[in-house]
């Protein structure tokens, strides 16, 4: 009995001292409602055309953008530009590479992060206009 | 000699599964890359788990299994899920330098689930 209470009481200490810094990490991390552009300056890359900023973005034009060296991807119905970031991904290129130019990279996003790198994505992206499918 | 052994075996190995699972917890992105794409699929498709949730999910049982190793609380079944969580780890980073030293910490568990309570776990004065 007395060594039952004793594991319990190890788990239920060592899961709430997770909850607890979890739900601090998640709320030095969250976005809140509001998206903010990128602020990440971007040059170069291939098939470039002329977008105006905020005009919306169709899946052929999302297409032409589907390399690691050109990569434009969608999040929240909204096209960002995110190749300046593809060599400082911790996780290597491949794994963003392979949804450049694609509906796949926001399915791809919350299956690997969850919620807890939004407003990161946020800084490192340089918004291109809305998507329209 | 043979009991201290036992149990300096049994603290030194649980002082190593509390470090990972510590280190897992503070940086859980940097560990995503480990887990295999099939168990990835599954914790997402099944649990709704993402990478990073599994990543935390495991330093818990890590910590939680690593604490009561440390302070000899059912040894047995302790040494055995985390022998077992290693071998996996091991089989599944292959025959390297890394997959060698996890052998080696997979053998020690292994022998500690073998030992069973040593004399100066908490399972002795416990019951």
């Amino acid at each position: 009995m007395k060594k039952i209470f004793v594991a319990l009481s190890i788990v239920l200490i060592v899961g709430a001292i997770f909850l607890f810094f979890s739900g601090e990490k998640e709320q030095q991390e969250s976005i809140g409602s509001d998206l903010q552009l990128g602020n990440t300056s971007y040059s170069g890359g291939n098939n470039t055309t002329e977008v105006v900023q905020g005009q919306g973005i169709g899946l052929q034009e999302l297409a032409k953008h589907n390399s690691a060296s050109d990569c434009w991807v969608v999040y929240k119905n909204k096209v960002y530009d995110i190749t300046s970031f593809i060599p400082n991904h911790p996780g290597g290129e491949g794994p963003i590479a392979r949804t450049c130019g694609t509906t796949n990279f926001e399915s791809a996003f919350q299956r690997q992060h969850g919620t807890s790198k939004a407003s990161l994505f946020m800084k490192v992206t340089t918004y291109k206009g809305e998507f329209t499918n | 000699m043979e009991d201290k052994a036992k149990g300096v075996l049994r603290m030194g190995m649980a002082i190593v599964f509390i470090s990972f699972g510590l280190m897992q917890f503070s940086a859980p992105d940097s560990w995503t890359g480990f887990i295999p794409q099939i168990i990835q699929n599954i914790a997402f498709n099944v649990f709704g788990l993402t990478a990073v949730n599994f990543v935390l999910a495991n330093s818990f049982v890590e910590i939680t299994l690593g604490l009561f190793l440390l302070l000899g609380i059912y040894t047995r079944f302790s040494s055995f899920i985390l022998g077992l969580h290693l071998a996996f780890i091991t089989v599944s980073i292959g025959f390297s330098a890394t997959g060698v030293r996890d052998f080696g910490l997979t053998i020690a568990t292994i022998v500690i689930f073998l030992n069973g309570a040593d004399k100066i776990c908490l399972d002795r004065k416990l019951n």
